[in-house]
Order: structure tokens, then C-alpha cells, then sequence
């Protein structure tokens, strides 16, 4: 009896074992095609913009109003210095909604004071729903600023707020606390207005960790590899999803994902779907498909541009803890996004969104970390059995080593050859470093954050957890001119 | 299971893609930093003979004879810097130096190319520099959309009557060129381009005559009042509410008389546009017919005209607190909205 369930204890090790190979040989495979497709985007798009003047944008009265929607809670110690780096963008026609969303510090009374608002009644049509608004104001310093002050209703609420002030043909939602390069809105704007603009729905572009950087008068004066372990690893992640995971998503049929922090849709198309969806916690993805889902029924805008630019800069969570709500919550959108639209799912009907985009998201980013911790605990239980050969499982575990960092290191080649954005070569060599590090511990922890996540999504709980920050304003103030110690 | 041999040659086949990306990142990262340290002292001359150049008003056409061999990325570099920021006889200076220094020559060799990388990069050039007037007109029709664009944009420094007329015939094809583009283009050429468009919206109907009458809206040239009133009676709705804003931009009795009729265009959009050209045109005798539109039962017709009545002035106001009493509820709010009475500020 004993023996029969060793044996069938092995067999069935050893299945699992090989189910888990067979996942881990298509899953690099695939990324190693997405890789391919976005040194190849990288390279067209590199050509596209060759030598194209930025003064034609900027000087257009045909080109496109956008409007920017930063909702802002409790974020008092850094919304003023968001909110001037807003206003000094470069573009011309641009105006800055930023929403109050019913904050209990004293966000209001900063933006009060320091752009001097006064009461406005501005005629708007509440096309989207949302949580009732106490009062709308305009900088008398500033008339391209309008503040929105709110009852609390989340970030997807304060999002449809704003929508509905909004007067731009697009409208480019970010976080308060997102720091925008001078020239992002140029950038941005072009897959609107180029060839084929008048398919493209919304776009993206990449974001870095600011952590380490120098940041002065919300401009990122000085770029560095955050110094810190947590920060540095989440640079090396942003660089390799930005730069691998969504410009080669450009050539694969689209994107699916736009980040929260900074993105830019079309204004009445993000209407007629009815805004942002009020009940889950992945509210920009959610967006993001619905659109896309509704541009191929109606026939109308659907394409999702990644543009590889560096365009916008975001404080990471510098503590495990907070980096680990902020995954969990990321994996139980996704999970809510792929249920919610899950008949698009290998729907021929949905060409490459439900053949190639939904099908990825489902089988490698979501249910990626359930099998990477079966593999490692099947793993370990095939040691102890003696079911895996020692020397196999070392070299094994050496060659996923080997792929997880040559992936990686071919991703800050893509970077050395792009763009450079985290400064001179001893910044790339820290990043080099970290990127060793990262597979070691770290990725295995997020695994484990994205399976608590899932679990959580399977138990119900939607709450978003704390996001805590450290700030530009008492970065600069501390005379060492850097977010975080 | 897997021979251990095939891991082995998998491990070893990483070892040398790492090895050879990490080449790549510091071979690149050495190689342009070398680059950038022994082209500094020639960059730094051309950029200060440039300079010169152009604020030097004693010169007359004289160009520099030592142009510098640089290399064209930081040839290029130096000009895209200076170029949108000179002009008059500078820029020609300029332009006289990059002839000298062979990058027209180069342009126009690469507009003649196979490649269309190289043919885009070619009009670019082009474009910066300011020349190529027989090169570039015929890639207006390349194979190549972005080529295309780029002759397009290159076309609005060179109002040539048959190139504004290619301009004209390439708007509302998407599929051709970006719609941006060819209307920045025609909004940069300005005057030159009224002709043109009148003529093609002479013949203009349906969905294709709305982004020229969006064009020939910035421009609001009078002649092209009949064109508009033609299209005033169009069957698509898009192009009677592009018509109605270019009446609302010409003015005129005439047009004035069209617009009041189109207030009562069964299309919303058409109503919008009516309201919005009676506005512009600042015609306050319309008022009352605009104040019959605040009852409309759509919201953008309702706003549009409240707006055009506060842009009345005291006439407009006037009938705007009359309809505070109004029996319709929505024309009520619509007036109570427009003139800013706190009761509405916050719902």
C-alpha cells in the first residue's frame, strides 16, 4: 500500500514536472518573441521620429486639446509641485483638471493657497456618473487650472469627474504625484494624429521609478538608479514590462494594459463607454479593454498605441509591505478585468485582443506565479522523493536563472540603445547589478503577493490598501534633492 | 527526462547571449561616449561658426569655405537646434551652409531612394533645411504613408498653386494622409489655399466635404460664402453642421438667414453648429429664434444656444432671464446654468 503511493506520489511529481517545463519553455518563448517584436517597434519607431520637429505640434492651432485628469487624495505634501509641473508642460493646447477626491488633509487648502482658485460654474453635461461634487474652481493665477472638490469615490470616480469638466478631445488621466517629462503631450499626441490616428483610442507610454533621481520644482533634473534594493528591482521590472511587455505588444495586436499613472484616451469614445468602471480595483486596464472591445463591435477607434518614449516618472513603494498591496491589488484587477470580459477570450470576433492579448494575460501574466510556486514546491518535494536528480534540478534551475536575466539584460540593451533615461554608464551598471539580484528572492515574493491577490479575488475583497508616499517637496527640502533616504 | 546534456547546452547557449548583450550595452555605451569626446571640439566650432553666421548681417552671402566634416547625426543635431528659431536672411545663411556642406545634396539623394526609411529621412532633411523643390512634390504620391505626411509637412513652407491643390484633394482621406496633417499643412500655406478649397468645395458632398469645410472654417475667406450655402442643404448632417459654423464664421445677411433656418435642421449636430455659427456671428436680431432653442430636447443644442445668447451681450442676457420663467424646465436650467446663478453650481 505504502510503496503504491510512493509510486503514485512520483508519477504523479513527475507529470507536474514536466507540465511545469513545458509551461516555463512556452511561456520564454513567448517572451522571447515579444522581445524580438519590440527591438523591431523600437527600430521603426526610432525611424518614424528621426528628425521630426516638435515645433509643428506646438504650434498648431489643429492640433488636438488634451486635457489632463489627476484626481488627488490626501496627497498635501506633493499636489502643488504636481500640479506646477502640469502647468509648465510643453504643449499649447492643454488644461490641467485635477480632482480633489474628498481628501481629509489638506489637499484643497494647499491648492487654494498656492494657485489661488476661485468658485467657477462652468456648463457641463454629467455624462459619466460619479460622487457629488462640492465645488469646481479655476486658478486665478493659472486659468489653464481647474480644480474639482468631491465627496470620496475612489480613483475611477474622480476619473469620471473630471471626465465630465473636461473640455479636450483627449484626456490624458495620470496620478497627482506622476512626474511628466516637458515633453510628453507631443509625444503622446502623435499616434492621434498620424497615420491612422483616427483608429488609435488611447495610448501609453514608458514610466520609470523616480526614486533616487534628483527632482526639482516637479522636473526630474538629475535621473538616477534608485540606490535602494526594493526601488532598484521595481526599476528593472518597469524597464523590462515598458520595454519588452507593451512596445512589443504594439506589433502583436495591441496593448491591454495602460498604465494608471499615465495614459491618454479619446475623450467622447471614453464616454460613450461609459468612463471609468467604479467597481474594481484595475480600473485603467478595465478601460482599456472596454474600449478596445467597443472600437471592434461599433467598427469605431480601437487600436491601443504604446509609444517607447520615456514620458512620465512615478515614486515606487520603497517597504515590502506597500509593495506588496500594490501587487496584490494589480493581480486582483487583472483577474476582475479578465472575468468581467471573459467571451472575448479566443473569440475570433475580437481578432488579435481575444486570440493573442486575452489568452496571454490569462494563461502567463495571471496564472504565471500559481505555477512558478507549484513548480518550486513540486520542485523541493521531488528532491526530498529523490523523484529529480540533484545535479539536474541545479542546472535547471540555472539555466531559468540564466534565461530570466539574459531577457533582462537584452532589455537594458534595448534601453542603452533607445533612450538612456537613468543617466551615464555607472547608472546602468547599478541597474545591471540589480537586475542580477532580482531573480534571487524577489521575483518568488511577488509570485507569492500575486497568488494572495488572486486569492483575495476568489474571496470577494475589492479594497485598494494604503499607498504611502514619501514626496518630492520634503526630498528637495532635505537639501539632498532625492525622493526617499 | 531531459538529458542533462541538453540543459548543459541550454545553460552554455545563455551564457553566451548574456555575454553578448552585455557586450552590446557597453560596447554601445563606450562607443558613444569616445564618439561624443573627439567630435565635442568640431561640434562646438561648427555650432559657434553657425552662429556666427547667421548674426553676422555684414556678411551678405557669404558662407563660411572650412565647413567642417561632421558626421550628419551631429550635423543635423546643430541644425535642428538653430533652424526654427532664425529666419530671413540667417536662415538663408544657414541654408547656403548646409548646400556648402553637402546635406542637400545628400537629402535629395536619399529621396530618390528604393528604401522608404531612406526616402522619409531624405524629405526630413529636406524639410529642415528648406529646399527640394523637385525632388519632393512627387512623393506627395509614395507608396508610403509616413513619406507621404513628410511631403505634406514639407509642402506648407512651399505654397505652390499645384501643390495646394494636391493638399486640397488629399483632405478627408485618412487612408492617404492624417487628416492633421494635410490641415496644419493648409492652415500654415493660409491665403494661397482659399482658392483651392472653394474650388473643391464647389464639387464637395456627403462625408467628403466636412474636413475641407473644417479648413475653410479657420480660413473664413467670403468667398467661399456659396460653397457654404450649397452645402447648407447637403444630405449628410456632418457637412450641414460644418457648413453651418463657416456661415456663423463669414457673417452676413445671407448667411445669417440660412442659419436661422438650420436651427430647425431635424440633425442635433446641424441645430449645434446653426447655434453656434448664429454666435459667432454675433447677429443679436437671432436672439429670439436661439431662445426657442432652449427647450430643444437635446443638451448640446440647448448649451450652444445659451451660449451664443450670453455672447449677445444685454440682448442676449435679457432673453436669457426671460427664460428663467420659461414654462420648459429645461430651457430654465440651461439660462440659470448660463448666467451662473449659484442654485445650479453644484449638483
Amino acid at each position: 500500500m505504502r510503496a503504491s503511493i510512493e509510486s503514485l506520489t512520483r508519477e504523479i511529481l513527475v507529470v507536474q514536472q514536466w507540465s511545469i517545463l513545458s509551461y516555463f519553455v512556452a511561456v520564454n518563448t513567448i517572451l522571447l518573441i515579444l522581445l524580438v517584436a519590440s527591438a523591431l517597434e523600437l527600430r521603426s519607431h526610432r525611424r518614424e521620429v528621426w528628425l521630426e520637429s516638435d515645433w509643428r505640434i506646438l504650434s498648431s492651432p489643429a492640433a488636438p486639446t488634451i486635457s489632463m485628469l489627476a484626481p488627488a487624495y490626501n496627497e498635501a505634501t506633493t499636489v502643488s509641485e504636481s500640479v506646477r509641473s502640469l502647468l509648465t508642460l510643453r504643449y499649447s493646447n492643454l488644461e490641467v483638471v485635477l480632482v480633489n477626491d474628498g481628501s481629509s488633509d489638506a489637499t484643497i487648502d494647499v491648492l487654494r493657497r498656492d494657485f489661488e482658485l476661485v468658485p467657477i460654474l462652468p456648463i457641463y453635461r454629467r455624462s459619466v456618473e460619479s460622487a457629488p461634487i462640492r465645488g469646481i474652481y479655476r486658478s486665478r493665477v493659472r486659468p489653464d487650472l481647474v480644480v474639482v472638490d468631491k465627496e470620496n469615490g475612489g480613483k475611477a470616480d474622480a476619473l469620471n469627474a473630471a471626465l465630465n469638466i473636461a473640455s479636450g478631445e483627449l484626456v490624458c488621466a495620470i496620478d497627482a504625484d506622476t512626474i511628466i517629462e516637458p515633453d510628453a503631450m507631443i509625444k503622446m499626441a502623435r499616434p492621434f494624429i498620424g497615420v491612422n490616428g483616427h483608429l488609435v483610442v488611447a495610448a501609453g507610454g514608458t514610466i520609470r521609478a523616480v526614486n533616487g533621481s534628483k527632482v526639482l520644482q516637479g522636473r526630474v533634473v538629475e535621473p538616477h538608479t534608485p540606490r535602494q534594493f526594493v526601488p532598484a528591482v521595481q526599476a528593472v521590472e518597469y524597464l523590462r514590462a515598458f520595454l519588452t511587455g507593451r512596445l512589443g505588444w504594439n506589433r502583436l495586436g495591441g496593448n491591454l494594459i495602460i498604465s494608471g499613472a499615465f495614459g491618454i484616451f479619446r475623450r467622447q469614445a471614453t464616454i460613450d463607454a461609459g468612463g471609468y468602471e467604479r467597481n474594481t480595483v484595475g480600473e485603467d486596464m478595465e478601460l482599456v479593454a472596454r474600449l478596445r472591445k467597443r472600437g471592434i463591435e461599433s467598427n469605431g477607434p480601437r487600436r491601443v498605441e504604446f509609444i517607447p518614449d520615456p514620458v512620465a516618472w512615478t515614486e515606487v513603494p520603497e517597504s515590502l509591505r506597500v509593495l506588496g498591496r500594490q501587487r496584490d491589488r494589480w493581480h486582483r484587477g487583472l483577474a476582475d478585468v479578465l472575468w468581467r470580459h471573459r467571451h472575448v477570450l479566443f473569440n475570433p470576433r475580437y481578432g488579435s485582443l481575444g486570440l493573442l492579448a486575452f489568452p496571454y494575460f490569462l494563461f502567463i501574466e495571471l496564472l504565471a506565479p500559481v505555477v512558478e510556486i507549484l513548480g518550486l514546491l513540486g520542485l523541493i518535494a521531488g528532491l526530498t522523493l529523490h523523484v529529480v536528480d540533484t545535479h539536474f534540478a541545479i542546472l535547471f534551475m540555472l539555466a531559468a536563472y540564466g534565461l530570466g536575466l539574459a531577457m533582462t539584460v537584452l532589455t537594458l540593451a534595448l534601453e542603452e540603445w533607445g533612450y538612456r533615461g537613468y543617466g551615464g554608464l555607472r547608472e546602468r551598471l547599478l541597474l545591471l547589478f540589480f537586475a542580477l539580484l532580482e531573480p534571487l528572492g524577489y521575483r518568488q515574493l511577488t509570485a507569492i503577493w500575486r497568488i494572495r491577490g488572486l486569492v483575495k479575488y476568489l474571496r470577494g475583497r475589492t479594497e485598494w490598501g494604503v499607498m504611502t508616499r514619501t514626496g518630492f517637496v520634503a526630498a528637495e527640502g532635505a537639501g539632498e534633492g532625492t525622493v526617499g533616504p | 527526462m531531459i538529458s542533462q546534456h541538453v540543459v548543459v547546452l541550454a545553460v552554455v547557449v545563455e551564457c553566451g547571449v548574456l555575454a553578448f548583450a552585455f557586450l552590446l550595452l557597453f560596447l554601445h555605451g563606450a562607443t558613444a561616449r569616445v564618439r561624443r569626446r573627439l567630435l565635442a571640439r568640431r561640434v562646438a566650432d561648427w555650432r559657434a561658426q553657425l552662429i556666427r553666421t547667421v548674426n553676422d548681417d555684414e556678411q551678405g552671402a557669404g558662407v563660411p569655405r572650412d565647413v567642417p566634416r561632421l558626421p550628419l547625426r551631429e550635423h543635423l543635431e546643430i541644425l535642428c537646434a538653430l533652424r526654427p528659431s532664425i529666419a530671413g536672411a540667417g536662415r538663408d545663411r544657414v541654408l547656403a551652409m548646409a548646400i556648402a556642406s553637402g546635406l542637400m545634396r545628400r537629402g535629395e539623394r536619399m529621396c530618390a531612394s528604393r528604401l522608404w526609411q531612406r526616402r522619409l529621412r531624405g524629405v526630413r532633411l529636406l524639410t529642415l533645411l528648406g529646399c527640394g523643390e523637385t525632388c519632393v512634390p512627387p512623393l506627395l504620391n509614395d507608396r508610403r504613408p509616413l513619406v507621404r505626411s513628410q511631403a505634406v509637412v514639407w509642402a506648407a513652407d512651399h505654397a505652390d498653386p499645384a501643390l495646394v491643390g494636391r493638399l486640397v484633394e488629399l483632405l478627408g482621406h485618412p487612408e492617404i494622409v492624417a487628416p492633421f496633417t494635410v490641415r496644419d499643412a493648409l492652415q500654415r500655406i493660409g491665403r494661397p489655399a482659399v482658392g483651392p478649397l472653394i474650388e473643391h468645395l464647389r464639387q464637395a458632398t456627403g462625408p467628403a466635404a466636412q474636413e475641407p469645410l473644417r479648413v475653410a472654417d479657420d480660413l473664413a475667406d467670403p468667398r467661399m460664402l456659396g460653397a457654404a450655402l450649397r452645402l447648407s442643404d447637403d444630405d449628410e448632417p456632418g457637412s450641414r453642421a460644418g457648413a453651418a459654423r463657416l456661415l456663423g464664421a463669414l457673417g452676413g445677411a445671407e448667411a445669417v438667414e440660412t442659419l436661422g433656418r438650420m436651427l430647425e435642421d431635424p440633425e442635433e449636430t446641424v441645430r449645434t453648429g446653426a447655434a453656434q455659427g448664429l454666435g459667432r456671428s454675433g447677429h443679436w436680431a437671432a436672439g429670439p429664434a436661439l431662445a426657442g432653442r432652449l427647450c430643444d430636447p437635446a443638451w448640446e443644442v440647448r448649451r450652444a444656444a445659451a451660449l451664443a445668447l450670453r455672447s449677445f451681450g444685454s440682448p442676449g442676457v435679457l432673453l436669457l432671464r426671460r427664460a428663467l420663467r420659461d414654462s420648459d424646465s429645461h430651457a430654465r436650467d440651461m439660462a440659470r446654468q448660463t448666467l451662473d446663478l449659484p442654485e445650479v453650481a453644484v449638483r
